[in-house]
This record gives C-alpha cells, sequence and structure tokens, in this order.
C-alpha cells in the first residue's frame, strides 16, 4: 500500500480533508473523475482562471472564492492527484479497503486502510410526464454547462421546482444576460408561519445567507421575470424533444413555451458507494433521502471508510470543508500523527461553526421541503427512465405482495439500466411504501453492485494480467 | 381442521413452483417468505433449462432433468397463458468451448449421459469452428461447441414473478416478510409454523420445507438431516447488444432483452454474495476469447449468489420418517427443475408419499 | 437550447452522425452537441423515444453516445478529441466482428 489515505472526490470535502491529512503528514491520494479539481460547486474553476474569462464574472463571487481552497490544496507535497480516474469498484476488507478505478482505457485496483468518500450529491431525481424528452435537465446541469463549457441557456429558458439553486442560477443568467421566460416555483412566497421559529433562531448568524437569498429574489422581480409561487404540478410537451411546459397552480392549469425545461428538486446524497460498500443507511424523512450511518467521528459502519461532504448528508459546501478538517484530524489521530496546537483551537471553532451551518440548513429544508408531486407520480409517469418503467408498474407489483425494491427490480426491470437505479431508487422505494403502508425505513433501498462507473469487458479483463 | 392443506416455506423457484402446482391442484395453501434483502438464489442465477452436465454420477437425475426440460415448453406456455409473461423460453442449447480441453470435457460427458440413458434418448451434435462460425458469425478463433435440442435458457426474472403472481390467481396465500422460526407437529398429525415470538403463522396438514439455504435451521429440530452448502457464483451482464445469438450457451447467453450473461464461477466463499475482480476478470477473459467483440462492451451490472449445493450435486427430496407431513426438498438447478417441480412433485405431496422411484433421492445416501 | 456565452477561442473539429462539429478544446462531447443544437443523443431501447442530457455529472447515463472505438461512452464525461468520430446511440449496440 502506497498511501495511508485515498480521497475520493476533490471537491470542498475532498480537498479539506486531503489538505488536513497532509498537513498532519499523512501520505494521501485523491482520486476524482473530473479534470480538475473543484467539485459540482467549484466544477472547472481553475479552467476558467486560466481562461481569464468573463464566465466567471457572471457565476459570481462565491464560485470563484473556491479557487483559493483548490490553490492551498495543491501547494501541499504529500498529497498524490489522480484526476480523470474514476472509482467503479469497492470492496472492505477486514483490515484494508480495495478500489477498482479507470484512468483512460486503463483499468487498476488499488488498496489503503483508509479511504474517505467525498463524493458528493446529486440532483433529487423529479419523475413527471414528459420528463424524458430532450430539453428536460436538472438545474445543476445546466449550471454545469455553463461552468465547464461557458454554455448559457437561451432566452425563454422555464426553471422549475424549488430551492436556492433555482434564485442563484436564475441570477447567474441575468449576469450573462440571458432572460429566463418564467420561473415556476414550488415553494410558497413567503416564510410560513411554522417555520418562523427556526427562521429567527439562525437569522443573526445566517444573516448573509439570507440576505443574498433575498437579494436573488429582488433581482428577479426587478428584472421583471415572470416568478409564480406555490405551483404544484408540471408535464413537459413536445414530440421528439420539449416544446412547452404545462403546470398548476392554484387549482388552474397554464402553459409555456420553451425549447429547454430545467427542474431542480434539490440535492441528496450520492450513496451509490457506501451502499456498494455495505454501509448501513438512516432514511432522513423531512428530506426524503437515505445518508450512511456514521459515528461520531465521522466513519460508517465499515472499518476505515469514512465519509465527509454532502455524499453523508447534504449541508453545503461550508460544512463540508469543516467536515473535511475534523475526518482529517480524526483520520490523523488512527494513524498516530501527532496535531499542532493551532489544529487543536481551530478543532473547537470547527464544530461550533458546523452547529450554525445544521442550523440553517434546517430551516432551508423547512422552507424548500421535496416537491410532493415528484414523489407520487401518476400511474403512466416513467419513473426508470432506463427501462422504461412506470410508477403504475410498481404498484400493480407491490399489490401482489412484492417485498421491497430488489424484488421489484427483479420483477420489472425498474433499477437495472446502465444508471443502476441512481434514477429510480427513491421512488421506487417510496411508491412500495406508498402500497404497502410501512415506512420507507422497513422498505428498504436498491442494493448496489459493481461497476460504479462504466468499465468495459477488455478493461476488467486486464486485471487478470496484473 | 388445519387453516390450510399445504404450508411452503420459502418463496424463491422451488417453494414457489410447488405453491403453483398445488394451488393449480385445487389445494388450499400458503408461502412464507422472508424480506426483500434475503438470500434469494431465484434472484441471481443464470437462467439456464440445462441437462448437460447433470448426473454424471446419478443417472436417475440426469432422467429427471431431462424430463424437466420435456416439459419446460408445455410448463412456460401455461404460465404466459394465465399471466401474460412471457418467460422468453428458448429451446436448444451449445456449449461452446473456449480451447480444445475444454470441448473435449464437454463431448466426453455428453457421452456419458447419453450412455446412461440409453443412445437415442439423448442426442447431441458436435459443431466444429466452422460449422459454429456460420451459425454464431461472430464467434472468435475457438474450436467449437456442441448442441443439444434439450437444453435452453429463459428469463429466471419472470419465471418467478409468474409463479408468484399466478398462484395467487389461483387462491394460493403468498406472505412476505413472514419468516418461519420453527415448525411444530401437533397431536392430530399436523403441524402449527411458529415466528421468532412464538405466535402461530398458520396450522396445515403438510409442510414443505424448501426455504434454500434458510431450510437447515428449520429441519434441525425435526431430526431431519439436510446436508447443504453454499457454493457462490458470479454473474456479469453487459449493456444490450443487437441480436448475436438466439440459443445459449452454458456460460454465454444472449437475454431477450439483448444483454449478455456472461459466468456464471464456483467457489466456497460461506454466505459472501459480494463479487472480487480476480473472478469477474477471469469470467471476461474467457468470454472475450469466445466472442471478442465483447470486450469493447460495458459491464452494465456484475453479483454473486449462492447455490443450494449437496455433497454430490443431486437434488434431495426427503419425508420425515418421524413427522411424515413434514417434506424437505433442496436442489441446485431449480429454474431447470421447476417444470417438475410444480407438475410432479407438487403431488407426491398431495399423495402424502414420495414415489419409490425417487428413493434414490433421499440423502441417505450420503451416509454410505 | 443552449447558445455559447464566449467565442470558440481553440478551435476542436469532429464528427457527429458524420457532419462536422466545432467546438471549444476541453469541451465535454456532450456540451459540444448542445452548443450546436443537438438535442437527440440517444435512442432508449425499451421504447425507442428519443434521450439527451439530464444530469450532466455522469450518474443519469442519458447522454450516450458511440465513440467510433471505444464503444458506448457518457457524452458527460468525455472530451473532445480533434477528428474523433462520433454517432447518436442507437440503443442496442451493434457488435462487429474483430479483425
Ligand atoms: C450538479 C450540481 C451542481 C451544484 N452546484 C452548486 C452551486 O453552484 N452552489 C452550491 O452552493 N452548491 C451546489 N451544489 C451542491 C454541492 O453538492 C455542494 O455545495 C458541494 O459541491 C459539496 O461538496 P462535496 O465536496 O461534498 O462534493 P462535490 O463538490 O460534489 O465533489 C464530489 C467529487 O467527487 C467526484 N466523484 C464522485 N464519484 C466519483 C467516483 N466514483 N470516482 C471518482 N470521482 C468521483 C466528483 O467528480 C466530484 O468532483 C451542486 C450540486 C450538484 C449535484
Ligand atoms: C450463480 C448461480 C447460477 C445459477 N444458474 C442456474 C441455471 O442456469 N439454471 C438452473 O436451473 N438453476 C440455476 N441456479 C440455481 C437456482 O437458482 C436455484 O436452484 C434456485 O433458485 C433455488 O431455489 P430455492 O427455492 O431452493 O432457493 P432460493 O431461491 O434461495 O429461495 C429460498 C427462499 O426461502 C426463503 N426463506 C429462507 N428461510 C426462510 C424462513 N425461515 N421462512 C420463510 N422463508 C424463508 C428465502 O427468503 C428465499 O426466498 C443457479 C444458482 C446460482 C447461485
Ligand atoms: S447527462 Fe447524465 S450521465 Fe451524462
Amino acid at each position: 500500500m502506497t498511501h495511508d489515505v485515498l480521497v475520493i472526490g476533490a471537491g470542498p470535502g475532498g480537498l479539506s480533508v486531503a489538505s488536513g491529512l497532509a498537513r498532519a503528514g499523512a501520505c494521501v491520494q485523491v482520486i476524482d473523475e473530473q479534470p480538475y479539481a473543484g467539485g459540482q460547486i467549484f466544477r472547472a474553476s481553475e479552467k476558467s482562471a486560466r481562461a481569464g474569462n468573463e464566465i466567471r464574472g457572471w457565476l459570481g463571487e462565491e464560485y470563484s472564492g473556491g479557487l483559493d481552497l483548490i490553490r492551498s490544496a495543491k501547494r501541499q507535497e504529500r498529497i498524490d492527484w489522480q484526476f480523470a480516474t474514476s472509482v467503479w469498484d469497492i470492496r472492505c476488507e477486514d483490515d484494508h479497503i480495495e478500489l477498482g478505478l479507470v484512468h483512460g482505457e486503463t483499468a487498476s485496483i488499488t488498496q489503503a486502510r483508509h479511504v474517505v468518500l467525498a463524493s458528493g450529491a446529486m440532483e433529487r431525481p423529479a419523475p413527471f410526464k414528459g420528463w424524458t424528452l430532450p430539453g428536460v435537465m436538472g438545474i445543476g446541469a445546466a449550471q454545469t454547462l455553463f461552468k465547464d463549457a461557458g454554455l448559457v441557456p437561451e432566452n425563454g429558458v422555464v426553471l422549475a421546482g424549488s430551492g436556492p439553486l433555482l434564485y442563484l442560477f436564475a441570477n447567474q443568467l441575468l449576469s450573462a444576460g440571458v432572460r429566463p421566460g418564467a420561473i415556476l416555483d414550488f415553494a410558497a412566497k413567503w416564510v410560513s408561519a411554522q417555520h418562523l421559529v427556526p427562521l429567527t433562531r439562525v437569522a443573526w448568524h445566517s444573516r448573509t445567507a439570507l440576505l443574498k437569498g433575498l437579494k436573488w429574489r429582488s433581482r428577479i422581480a426587478r428584472a421583471g421575470i415572470p416568478h409564480l409561487f406555490g405551483v404544484d404540478e408540471l408535464e413537459a410537451v413536445g414530440k421528439d424533444e420539449v416544446q412547452g411546459v404545462h403546470y398548476r397552480k392554484g387549482g388552474q392549469s397554464h402553459q409555456f413555451e420553451t425549447s429547454l425545461l430545467l427542474v431542480h428538486d434539490g440535492v441528496i446524497p450520492n450513496t451509490h458507494m457506501t451502499v456498494a460498500a455495505g454501509c448501513d443507511h438512516n432514511w432522513l424523512a423531512q428530506q426524503q433521502y437515505w445518508q450512511p450511518g456514521l459515528n461520531d467521528k465521522g466513519q460508517t459502519s465499515q472499518q476505515g471508510l469514512w465519509v465527509v461532504g454532502d455524499c453523508a448528508g447534504i449541508m453545503g459546501a461550508e460544512a463540508a470543508e469543516i467536515q473535511g478538517r475534523i475526518v482529517a484530524r480524526n483520520i490523523a489521530g488512527k494513524l498516530g500523527l501527532a496535531i499542532g496546537k493551532a489544529e487543536a483551537t481551530q478543532a473547537q471553532k470547527d464544530l461550533a461553526e458546523l452547529k450554525k451551518l445544521a442550523a440553517l440548513r434546517q430551516f432551508i429544508d423547512l422552507q424548500y421541503p421535496p416537491a410532493k408531486t415528484f414523489a407520487t407520480p401518476a400511474d403512466d409517469t416513467v419513473i426508470c427512465r432506463c427501462e422504461a418503467v412506470t410508477a403504475g408498474e410498481i404498484r400493480e407489483i407491490a399489490q401482489l405482495g412484492c417485498q421491497g425494491p430488489n424484488q421489484a427490480r427483479a420483477f420489472t426491470r425498474a433499477g437495472m439500466g446502465p444508471c443502476m437505479g441512481r434514477g429510480c431508487g427513491l421512488s421506487v422505494s417510496r411508491l412500495m411504501a406508498e402500497v404497502s403502508g410501512n415506512d420507507i425505513e422497513q422498505v428498504g433501498h436498491y442494493s448496489t453492485r459493481t461497476p460504479l462507473k462504466p468499465v468495459t469487458l477488455s478493461q476488467l479483463a486486464s486485471l487478470n494480467d496484473t | 381442521m388445519a387453516d390450510y392443506d399445504v404450508a411452503i416455506v420459502g418463496g424463491g423457484l422451488l417453494g414457489s413452483a410447488f405453491g403453483w402446482g398445488l394451488a393449480r391442484a385445487g389445494a388450499r395453501c400458503v408461502v412464507f417468505d422472508e424480506g426483500d434483502n434475503a438470500i434469494r438464489t431465484a434472484r441471481g442465477n443464470f437462467g439456464l433449462v440445462w441437462v448437460q452436465g447433470k448426473g454424471q454420477n446419478m443417472p436417475a437425475y440426469a432422467s429427471w432433468s431431462l424430463r424437466a426440460s420435456r416439459l419446460w415448453g408445455d410448463f412456460a406456455t401455461e404460465l404466459c397463458e394465465a399471466t401474460g409473461i412471457n418467460l422468453q423460453y428458448v429451446k436448444g442449447g451449445y456449449d461452446i468451448a473456449a480451447d480444445e480441453q475444454e470441448l473435449e470435457q464437454t463431448i466426453a460427458g455428453l457421452k456419458k449421459i447419453q450412455a446412461q440413458m440409453g443412445g437415442a434418448a439423448y442426442d447431441f451434435e458436435v459443431l466444429d469452428h466452422k460449422v459454429l462460425k456460420s451459425e454464431i458469425p461472430l464467434v472468435g478463433n475457438i474450436p467449437g461447441a456442441t448442441y443439444t435440442e434439450h437444453d435452453g435458457h429463459c428469463n429466471p426474472l419472470l419465471l418467478l414473478r409468474a409463479l408468484h403472481q399466478d398462484m395467487q390467481a389461483k387462491g394460493a396465500l403468498y406472505r412476505p416478510n413472514c419468516p418461519v422460526a420453527s415448525v411444530n407437529p401437533l397431536s392430530g398429525g399436523s403441524y402449527q409454523l411458529l415466528d421468532r415470538s412464538g405466535n402461530v403463522l398458520a396450522t396445515a396438514g403438510k409442510v414443505i420445507v424448501s426455504a434454500g439455504h434458510g431450510s437447515r435451521r428449520l429441519n434441525e429440530p425435526l431430526g431431519i438431516d439436510l446436508p447443504i452448502r453454499a457454493d457462490q457464483g458470479q454473474v456479469l451482464v453487459t449493456e444490450k447488444v443487437a441480436p448475436v445469438m438466439k440459443h445459449a450457451s452454458s456460460s454465454v447467453r444472449q437475454t431477450d432483452n439483448g444483454s449478455f450473461l456472461l459466468g456464471p464461477s464456483s467457489k466456497d466463499v460461506g454466505h459472501d454474495t459480494r463479487t472480487d475482480l480476480k473472478t469477474l476478470a477471469a469470467i471476461a477473459s474467457r468470454c472475450i476469447t469466445i466472442f471478442p467483440f465483447l470486450g469493447s462492451l460495458r459491464l452494465q451490472r456484475a453479483w454473486g449468489a449462492l447455490r443450494v449445493m449437496t455433497p454430490d450435486g443431486n437434488p434431495v427430496y426427503q419425508q420425515s420418517e418421524a413427522h411424515p407431513g413434514v417434506f424437505s426438498f433442496a436442489c441446485h438447478s431449480g429454474v431447470t427443475l421447476a417444470a417438475v417441480h410444480a407438475f410432479e412433485v407438487a403431488s407426491w405431496v398431495t399423495d402424502g408419499v414420495i414415489p419409490a422411484e425417487f428413493g434414490v433421492f433421499h440423502p441417505r445416501r450420503f451416509n454410505v | 437550447m443552449f447558445r455559447r456565452g464566449q467565442e470558440i477561442a481553440n478551435p476542436v473539429r469532429f464528427k457527429f452522425n458524420g457532419q462536422t462539429i466545432t467546438s471549444e478544446d476541453g469541451d465535454t462531447i456532450a456540451a459540444a452537441l448542445l452548443a450546436a443544437g443537438v438535442t437527440h443523443f440517444r435512442t432508449a431501447p425499451e421504447d425507442a423515444s428519443n434521450r439527451g442530457p439530464l444530469c450532466m455529472i455522469g450518474n443519469c447515463f442519458e447522454c450516450l453516445v458511440d465513440i467510433k472505438g471505444k464503444g458506448s461512452r457518457q457524452a458527460c464525461r468525455e472530451r473532445v478529441v480533434e477528428g474523433m468520430s462520433v454517432r447518436s446511440h442507437p440503443g442496442l449496440v451493434v457488435p462487429k466482428a474483430q479483425p
């Protein structure tokens, strides 16, 4: 074993844990499938900095700020960077963890005693009628195109769903000179009375974040972009691609013409890898997602496997960075590395800061709950895009006594396609819970098997020679 | 009177075939099954309806498999008519050899079965490279294959679904998430099935223990010996491909939806269903030799599943002497044998006796 | 659907379904195709419907394309290379005999 610790993911969480460990004297390797550091939030930050282009300006200060984090990590000599390398297999043994990697066309196997997963989040799949049409995409997806390639939607793009990302992205578009056709907001316009208490609790120390949100919204209003609150149903229409969107609000149907419908229903942890590694998971009912169960140090139920950042539960980039520092100290402790005095004082501050962020997150979560319409798709809505399985089929087999999502996968092929159930896993569990009347916790989730990322048979076969 | 004529423990391929066969014959029956994450071989197998290689050390098993294969077409048709589910059964199967040695072994094995069965009852062809290539143009530079009409393949997941669906339509009760902890003989000759807390789940005149790897635990307190172990098999499945081969081969087959199934391996690793890269790599290598185009395909998924393996690899069918209403059945090849399990074994249970000709399958054979 | 926020500075040319597309060096194939107005990336094998990118981070596989010499690949994870030949994914791979 050539490294003390392998870190999967070079977003805020992974960069922070790797820097912390390197500073403590550990030998670390960071693996990311992207060709550069930054993760989702700071995607392609280095690339656009090199070009010195306008795009950075359009994306805003927060995005530009990520460069400092990346540069400070890159100064650490003890970090070995493996970009454009994806992790497609994970296997936990008693005293080490083995990973299968692909870089270019070459597959390899690596192992270490400690592995930190900082593989981030994904946008929550939001099934609705017509969502398989080309031209329906995630808001995060469009933002990725913006950051990575400087692509912007054409005027008239419709943004739908809920959460702060809706407002942030609309602002980024306005900066780039793009006028969205409409914002179909699933959230209510004002904070509801029942959320006022958590709001006052976070109001003061999270004032910057809250003000930022208000500023985004008022800019949308000032620009005269139709911003409709309290939308509760969506349908994309078109023959071979999106031509328009129908939506319902207050019991009335309306429509917009558009060739691009961007949808966002929050993000959820990317648990594909922790499930494959055999870790225990908990169901977070309020946010409707699975998260790996962690001990107070950040370690999963598998010895030597740690998780930081959004793949441990959605807390945002700042929290990911703090968690990274905390877990770095905990692993350094296990490796018998000394921790300096400055680090020890930082530890106290980190815990306090994390608490504040948790309170802010609680408010955001209450204000932007997952939309009901995506959780209860109509019978004819496709929920497994890969195998074209509808919600109705899942309900039908659930009525036949099919025990849970894994049997449902066997019976219907939902979750057997190329995405391996990333897209339909939550929907299938939810539908089975709906029919059986059981809690999702009891119903359970898909099991995940190799490969976690694409690998060809000849790449796999080449491992025979190693 | 007992609640049911027959209670079946285990809703895998064995239990479901019995449940369907019994319900079809008009018996009142209930099938108990575990939850979603149970060890369920029925969900991890290769989908072959296969005779080759079966019973090389027990002629009765070879003829039993052959009988199953002959009934399979009717079995699939009947299930399809009842449920609308097409089991994708295709008759006829190859055994494609990756090298000369494999081919020789396969031919020797087939000749042995043929001798056991008395010639004409079991015919097969040997195809050299040229003939095979004319049938499947994409084969690589390999020596050839054998082919027999008696082998075939199906979609085993749809088989399980159809059995579950239709046994319920025919009146059987399916009880998922309902593990049986013990079987308790009652004085009048019937039986109670109890859960972990000792609650009575059902009473039944007869009980079939067909709980796969869970059977031993239920059998032991009843004094029934069931010598089985887990033999792990790993399987790979590729992305979907336009039609290349219609008939299965024992280690490579193309499914109805286009993907290729490769494998399965065989290894003793206890009750561990995880895959390992060395095993997967070995399967991939061998299959690329057979079909070079497989190399550029994306691996879609791989899994491990646990065969129910007896010491000689042949089935165990037994009726308890102390508790004659209790039957304990276990075997590998539950897909192949599903047809005989449904059409024939189910009636052994209603008749209350295993016909003498099947005495060879009693596990007392391991004690001599 | 999309347009480039900036002019192409370092052009890279490749073929998509036989037509030449010019893109920025370092673009993902998905970005290059979307910028060129392509919406149909793959045909779903199960219902023959048109599909295009959904997530852009490698999760949904809706962006599958066929890259000559490489096979089925996610357009959002592969970068353009001068002279490469890309086709929309037919749903079922059409295998070719190896030389
Ligand atoms: C598409 C998208 C866009 C987002 N945009 C914003 C934004 O603009 N502002 C904001 O505040 N939040 C945004 N978020 C939320 C974001 O998750 C967090 O704010 C932040 O990026 C979390 O940091 P992280 O370190 O936990 O993970 P990430 O930043 O997500 O980093 C995870 C890294 O792991 C790598 N990775 C994952 N799996 C593998 C694998 N198998 N092999 C190799 N590498 C792998 C990924 O390539 C990625 O670089 C976005 C989320 C998504 C999904
Ligand atoms: C890799 C591999 C490939 C194979 N390929 C083929 C093939 O090509 N052709 C073929 O014919 N066969 C094949 N098989 C074998 C075939 O899958 C099995 O013979 C068949 O599934 C066994 O059925 P079963 O019912 O005995 O066991 P299982 O399918 O495992 O079912 C047992 C059931 O009992 C339940 N259970 C256990 N304990 C209890 C309890 N206490 N109470 C209630 N329920 C309980 C379990 O939850 C499970 O549902 C293969 C097997 C493997 C592993
Ligand atoms: S767009 Fe989702 S995987 Fe490429």
